[in-house]
């Protein structure tokens, strides 16, 4: 992966703290809302009739939680 | 860089599910994937109509085939205008709630984002203040800023530190593992009509995130004895083994 893929993936995980510029939290850079049900979320597209954008991950690395 | 995808991402249902903590779920994205049973990787991503069935991009592992944030966003916005919204511009969404208060910390530790949880040991109490305190989760300045999570059970409340056990609305620093938590402000049920929106606006100003090392971070994880029971065992072939050779090799340290 070049760097700029890797940015779009770690922009999906949640991963750009730290790596773009520094934002106090007086002003946080703009965010995904993320559902994290599925069901819950597959029923929302459908009454909305809004397309999904699924991604799915593990919040621990090597078995440590706090990281994606 | 990130903006544009953020922006396009306003206009689908953006769902993001956590591998192995459920297991109808891990079938779901085994299914959709097509990989052999009991051998989903960590990572899942894909596209679909507001059917839930059709597919809009192939699944993969990830969106890097995007190549770049910008190209995903274009993307995005195109797909998008083939569907008109079925609901009015006045529809509140419900609040996109983390399943369990465990889970949400771990989450919001990984997101490096503050948390809520609203508490109430009775149902009705606890729609209470979810309905109450669902205009302000929508507003544009706590869009997508704060993990959320909701119970009746006050023994979920006790990985958090700070005030606790009294019905409303908790706002949470998790610490630097999402295994436990310092509540920062909180609003009691009664006022959660009133001071939410002033209570999330304060605990969002004061957070500080954690600036993590990734290798770092899993080294102290190991050092303090910090591990993740998942739902699902995990089954990533790569991960299971990384994780066996770290494990191996952090045992064997002099």
């Amino acid at each position: 992966m070049n760097v700029k893929s890797v940015f779009v993936f770690a922009l999906i995980f949640g991963m750009v703290a730290g790596l773009g510029e520094c934002r106090s939290e007086e002003s946080p850079a703009e965010r995904i809302v993320w559902h994290a049900n599925l069901k819950r979320g597959l029923a929302l597209a459908k009454q909305t009739n809004r397309p999904i954008f699924l991604v799915s991950g593990a919040p621990s690395c090597l078995g440590v939680p706090g990281v994606w | 860089m990130q903006k544009p995808v953020v922006e396009a991402s306003r206009e689908w249902i953006c769902i993001r599910l956590l591998t192995y903590e459920s297991e109808s779920e891990y079938e779901f994205m085994e299914e959709l994937l097509g990989v052999q049973k009991g051998t989903l990787p960590n990572t899942v991503f894909c596209m679909l109509a507001p059917d839930g069935k059709t597919r809009l991009s192939r699944p993969s592992r990830s969106p890097s085939f995007f190549r770049t944030p910008e190209y995903l966003a274009t993307q995005m916005q195109r797909l998008a205008a083939r569907y008109k919204s079925s609901v009015p511009d006045s529809f509140v969404a419900p609040i996109p709630l983390i399943d369990r208060v465990d889970l949400a910390l771990n989450v919001a530790a990984s997101d490096n984002r503050p948390l809520i949880v609203a508490y109430h040991s009775n149902t009705d109490g606890l729609n209470t203040i979810l309905d109450s305190v669902k205009h302000v989760i929508w507003e544009r300045e706590f869009i997508g800023q704060f993990m959320i999570a909701a119970t009746t059970q006050p023994e979920d409340l006790k990985p958090l530190s700070g005030k606790k056990g009294e019905p409303g609305l908790y706002v949470i620093e998790p610490d630097e593992y999402g295994v436990s938590g310092k509540v920062t402000r909180f609003v009691d049920a009664q006022k959660v009509e009133v001071l939410a929106k002033a209570t999330l606006a304060l605990g969002l100003k004061s957070f500080q995130p954690f600036e993590k090392n990734h290798q770092q971070h899993i080294r102290s994880g190991y050092l303090f004895g910090i591990e993740w029971d998942t739902v699902v065992p995990e089954s990533d072939p790569m991960s299971v083994q990384a994780k066996q050779r770290y494990k191996a090799r952090f045992n064997n340290r002099p």
